[in-house]
């Protein structure tokens, strides 16, 4: 028996490294390795952005009647922040790294199709850019990030904002729809032949599976945005209640496409734990069977729940009863998944590295986040808190404290697979310590805010209600950890990016595909694999004699 | 304690038991779990803590039984809540068939109108309900989404233009109540906050009939100035006054001004300075309201506030 | 590994269906659950446009013969259903442009109302997608005059089922549109 297998790929796809065109390579590149580092680029400056953008609001609220910017201003950078960090930051993030490590995973050489990659990244690019313009142009879009109407019509929002923000979303709309249809098609064509789809590593499952997410998703925003932009630009009545449209349509168009948004946002981190967990607590991943599965109901779910973020719409109880329930179901799965990741680390002999650190923090501040939302499912409750500090408190545990921190876990493994180079693990743990600290300090309160009665979205408050400010300069306070965390991690990367490469092919000793080529990749990922007949096909490698169970 | 009592105090005093049982066994299960991940991430982190670095543990992947067992105990919890939850939403919102509501409140851009259809009372901003009684109100919006929130007396429920929805009030206490917008409307979204005063039964009767009464025609001449002024310079155009020709309600319905003890959706006081300041510029009091500058002089400023101040 | 061009099609027009959805929802939402009257139903004329309907679900069916015959290796019988096709979507497309100018002339516009707003965003679309695949459809004409390239063969795999999916589309938007308001 051979030990390695030649993979079948046709290269006559890929792009000639060595064309002499120097930097411009990048910009005609369709190479997914190339695009996925463009992405965490693109995703990393508008992080930055859109930090910059919450310290300026959490310098506005640091006291009561503060006056550092206008009302104008704060609506436009609170919605501006929302949208950067959900749109341009975080799924710019996933997408990248799901871009680069997809077709390795899988031990393919590419993506099935490599110019609409190329085209998705362009479209999210140039969206994120458009949107920003507006800047420029008279005033940034105001109306929040879900941008409900009427406000967000001609009548209330006069300024070009709100268009930019239609057609900005309208293009990186494509760009993920274009982004969706690659990963399903290359998982479904490209997978090394020996992997079943059962053999996947977790991380390219939930990418297929959020595949399909995007897929679904977007189409429905799409619709809607193009219809506000008919209204605004053609006079058109969707959504305009006052000429016989609807106000709540769009609601429904929004929350139909935002709540699978989420898990859209989730689904990739999720992935990341479910890869950094086994490999650092040097075992298999417990219950894959379960934490696959419930990717796919959570999938299936995410579409059925929307209607949670309108429960205060006026809706009869039969509906909203009906929202509670699969909204508390979704809560299931998430939590199996919660349960098998620290099932991992039961028995496992675990290497504390900043990467495991981060996941850990994930664990828990995830799940702070979780049980937010599974109090919102209680229609009771969400009478009283929904469009409170508390959701901004909910938001951020999942997208930070998710998201966010999952992110930081795959940077930090995948770091030497990208560059060739290891991030120092020193200045990561002073980037983990001051951004989990500072992020618990910002927004653990926030909670409390929220049931002391702050509504969200307000540019400030009046000083005689006692504890708001307290709580709102703790809370800015800790922001200005988050910021210093931040600095440490550019830093990092900087210094990182200015050593020699050093990083051998598979520093932590992981199992899945893309550590059994060089780091990083040469423009062809693979001139052979090893054979794959488990889910850790460097592992039988490694150990002939003890190798995991035989599923092909 | 104190600490609780005051957070209560200022605000969040829930007189609906039936929420505060679900926040209360909520926060119990939440807690339970959140201590539950809290400690095992953080005692395996400690006990499996790798000694050698290429230790290997037993390469064990899963437990079908435990999986089980997570599944059933997490569908329990879920069950439970979600009885608890349809039991008290259905407390809470029993509308009827075909609603006559106690009073109605309009959100507008950056104010509250209230009518009270029963005793055809039209007022603003300042919102009067009497106390121990369930108060059917009706709410809906003249621009764009606002929000009712008043926590001590209900539920929160959306203002949406087009539609009507319904939602009880109740108050326990003769006292005020703060509440706020809480649905994103614009600019001055956070200056557009709520005050509800309960009054006693008596007191409630009182405040109606006063409000009934036709508007006083006190005849100083400042006061005689002002009034003409306000006609004249377009006020009328977007301000009602009861008994009077005008009954616009693109602003504040301004019959008893002089009666409320905070104007401005709450934002100040009602006293003749904070008035002078608002009638000299409202752009400056609060940025990007629906109210122009008049631009006028101090004169004219005196005599409207003669005027609209002693509208009682 | 061979057809996953026709996967990408696949995926793609389920992708676009959800779109169409979406806006067939927001015109039936109008008719039926809020109490606006349905202005524009009242001025088609669902027997001239079913005419219509039938022109671009005969250009799928010329669609299928085509391809049979280009799989027999009758290139020849291939391009005059081609051509076909692309006649009859052309057909079917100016019927639709001069309803649009028969709605104009009795005022019935984008900014109407919102059934006019939901009418022409609606039909709007479908027809863009039906220049679309009409654009693709001349591409892969004029190509096939050329040697036949496996890129063609994809290409016509994938634009076929494209073409259908348009079909089913305007399908689905007749009924809801043109039918249910007789029913
Ligand atoms: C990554 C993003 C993300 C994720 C994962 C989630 C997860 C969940 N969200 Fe959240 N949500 C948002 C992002 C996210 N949300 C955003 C951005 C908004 C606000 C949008 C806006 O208004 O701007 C929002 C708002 C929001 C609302 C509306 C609030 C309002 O405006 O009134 C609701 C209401 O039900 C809700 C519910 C839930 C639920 C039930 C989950 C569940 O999936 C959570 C499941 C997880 C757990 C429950 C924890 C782990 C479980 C266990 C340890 C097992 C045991 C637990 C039980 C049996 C309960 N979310
Ligand atoms: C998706 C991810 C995401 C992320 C990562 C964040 C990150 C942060 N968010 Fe945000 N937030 C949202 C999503 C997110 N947010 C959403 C969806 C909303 C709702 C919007 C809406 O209502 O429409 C919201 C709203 C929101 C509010 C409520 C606003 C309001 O309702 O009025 C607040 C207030 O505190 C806030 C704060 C913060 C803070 C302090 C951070 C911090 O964690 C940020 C940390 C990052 C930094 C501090 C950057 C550091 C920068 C540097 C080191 C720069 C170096 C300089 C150069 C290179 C030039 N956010
Ligand atoms: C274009 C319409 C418009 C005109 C004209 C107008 N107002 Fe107003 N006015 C408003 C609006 C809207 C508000 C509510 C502002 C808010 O609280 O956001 C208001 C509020 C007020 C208030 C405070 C009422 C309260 O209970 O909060 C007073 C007093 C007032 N206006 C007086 C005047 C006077 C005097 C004039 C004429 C010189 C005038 N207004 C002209 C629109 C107008
Ligand atoms: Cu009205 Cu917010
Ligand atoms: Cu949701």
């Amino acid at each position: 028996m051979s030990l390695f297998i030649d993979i079948p790929e046709d290269d006559d796809q890929l792009p000639a490294l060595n064309t002499g065109r120097g930097k411009l390579i990048w910009i005609s590149s369709v190479d997914h390795k190339q695009l996925g580092i463009m992405y965490l680029w693109l995703a990393l400056f508008f992080f930055l952005i859109g930090g910059i953008e919450a310290m300026i609001i959490r310098a506005q609220l640091a006291s009561a009647d503060n006056d550092l910017i206008s009302p104008e201003l704060y609506n436009q950078i609170f919605t501006m922040h929302g949208t950067t960090m959900i749109f341009l930051a975080l799924m710019p993030a996933l997408i990248g790294l799901a871009t680069y490590l997809l077709p390795l995973m899988i031990g393919a050489n590419e993506m099935a199709f490599p110019r609409l990659n190329a085209f998705s990244f362009w479209m999210t690019c140039m969206g994120g850019f458009l949107m920003y313009f507006s800047f420029f142009s008279g005033g940034a879009p105001d109306a929040g990030w879900f941008n409900y109407a009427p406000l967000s019509e001609n009548n209330y929002s006069s300024t070009a904002g709100v268009d930019y923000y239609l057609v900005g979303l309208i293009l990186t709309g494509m760009g993920s729809i274009g982004a969706g249809l690659n990963f399903v098609t290359t998982v479904l064509t490209l997978r090394s032949p020996q992997m079943k789809l059962n053999m996947l590593p977790l991380f390219a499952w939930m990418i297929f599976i959020n595949g399909f997410l995007l897929l679904a998703a977007f189409p429905l925003l799409n619709a809607g945005l193009f219809m506000m932009l008919i209204d605004r630009q053609f006079d058109a009545h969707f959504f305009i209640p006052s000429t016989g449209g609807s106000a709540i349509l769009w609601q429904h168009f929004f929350w139909a496409f935002g709540h699978p948004e989420v898990y859209i946002l989730a689904l990739p981190a999720f992935g990341i734990i479910s890869e950094v967990i086994p490999v650092f607590s040097r075992k298999p991943i417990f219950g894959y069977k379960f934490i696959a599965a419930s990717t796919v109901a959570i999938a299936l779910l995410a579409f059925g729940v929307w209607i949670h973020h309108m429960f205060a719409a006026g809706m009869s109880n039969t509906v909203n009863g009906f929202f509670a329930a699969s909204s508390m179901l979704i809560g299931i799965p998430t939590g199996i998944k919660v349960i098998n990741w620290i099932g991992t680390m039961y028995k496992g002999s675990i290497r504390m590295t900043v990467s495991m650190m981060f996941t850990m923090a994930f664990l828990i501040d995830f799940t702070i986040g979780g049980l937010s939302g599974a109090s919102f499912a209680i229609v009771p409750i969400d009478w009283q808190l929904t469009d409170t500090y508390y959701v901004v408190a909910h938001i951020h545990y999942v997208f930070l404290g998710g998201t966010a921190f999952g992110i930081f876990a795959g940077i930090f493994y995948w770091f030497p697979k990208i560059s060739g180079r290891h991030l120092s693990e020193k200045l990561g743990k002073w980037h983990l310590w001051l951004f989990v600290l500072g992020f618990n300090m910002t927004f653990l309160l926030q909670h409390v805010l929220g049931i002391l009665g702050m509504p969200r979205r307000v540019y400030t408050y009046p000083v005689d209600l006692s504890y708001w400010e307290v709580l709102n300069l703790i809370s800015s306070l800790g922001a200005i950890f988050m910021f210093a965390g931040i600095a440490a991690f550019l830093w990092n990367i900087y210094v990182t990016l200015k050593k020699p490469r050093q990083a051998d092919d598979n520093p932590w000793e992981a199992w899945t595909l893309e550590w059994a080529t060089t780091s990083p990749p040469q423009l062809q990922n693979f001139t052979s694999l090893p054979p794959v007949h488990s889910r850790r096909p460097l592992w039988d490698l490694k150990h002939p004699d003890n190798p995991d169970k035989k599923l092909n | 304690m104190l600490m609780i009592k005051n957070f209560t105090s200022i605000f969040w005093t829930n007189t609906d038991a039936s929420t505060n049982q679900l926040y209360t066994y909520f926060g119990i299960a939440a807690g339970c779990i959140l201590f539950l991940v809290i400690f095992f991430t953080y005692y395996f982190s400690k006990k499996y803590r790798a000694k050698q670095p290429d230790e290997l543990p037993e390469q064990k992947e899963i437990n079908h039984k435990f999986e089980l067992f997570i599944l059933i105990l997490a569908i329990c919890i879920t069950a439970f809540f979600l009885i608890m939850s349809i039991n008290t939403m259905q407390q809470i919102q029993d509308i009827p068939e075909n609603p006559k509501p106690d009073l109605v409140i309009t959100g507008h851009q950056w104010w509250w109108e209230a009518k009270y259809p029963q005793s055809g009372v039209l007022t603003a901003n300042e919102i009067h309900i009497p106390v121990g009684k369930r108060i059917l109100l009706e709410v809906n919006s003249a621009d764009v989404i606002h929000s009712w929130w008043v926590p001590a007396l209900g539920r929160k429920i959306d203002m949406i233009p087009g539609l009507k929805n319904y939602i009880w009030l109740y108050a326990d206490k003769p006292r005020e109540y703060l509440g706020a917008c809480s649905e994103f409307c614009g600019i001055e979204h956070a200056r557009m906050r709520i005050r509800v005063v309960a009054d006693t039964e008596e007191d409630f009767k009182k405040w109606t009939e006063s409000q009934l009464e036709p508007v006083i025609t006190q005849a100083t001449p400042l006061f005689d100035k002002g009034k003409a002024l306000f006609e004249q310079k377009t006020c009328t155009n977007c301000h009602g006054i009861n008994g009077t020709p005008f009954s616009e309600n693109i602003g504040p319905n301004l019959t008893h001004f002089g009666s409320r003890k905070r104007f401005l959706s709450d934002m100040k006081p009602v006293t003749r300075e904070n008035l002078k300041e608002w009638l000299t510029n409202p752009q400056n009091v609060k940025p990007g309201v629906k109210m122009p500058n008049f631009i006028f002089n101090p004169d004219e400023i005196e005599a409207l506030t003669e005027y609209i101040y002693n509208l009682k | 590994m061979k057809d996953k061009g026709k996967l990408l099609v696949l995926f793609l027009i389920a992708s676009e269906a959800f779109f169409f959805i979406a806006l067939i929802i927001a015109y039936v939402y109008y008719r039926n659950f809020t109490n606006a009257t349905d202005t524009v139903a009242a001025n088609l004329d669902a027997m001239r446009t079913g005419i219509f309907t039938l022109f671009l679900v005969g250009s799928s069916v010329t669609l299928i013969f085509g391809k049979r015959a280009l799989k027999k290796g009758n290139n020849q019988t291939f391009k005059l259903f081609m051509a076909l096709t692309i006649l009859l979507g052309a057909v079917f497309m100016v019927g639709q442009i001069t309803e649009y100018i028969g709605l104009y002339h009795k005022q019935i516009t984008l900014n109407k109302d919102v059934f006019g707003s939901s009418f022409f965003t609606l039909t709007g679309f479908h027809g863009l997608h039906v220049i679309l695949g009409i654009i693709a459809l001349s591409i892969l004409f004029g190509v096939s005059f050329t040697k036949m390239k496996p890129v063609t063969l994809a290409g016509i795999e994938g634009v076929d089922t494209y073409w259908h999916f348009v079909d089913v589309v305007w399908i689905f938007v007749f009924y809801f549109v043109y039918i249910t308001p007789l029913l």
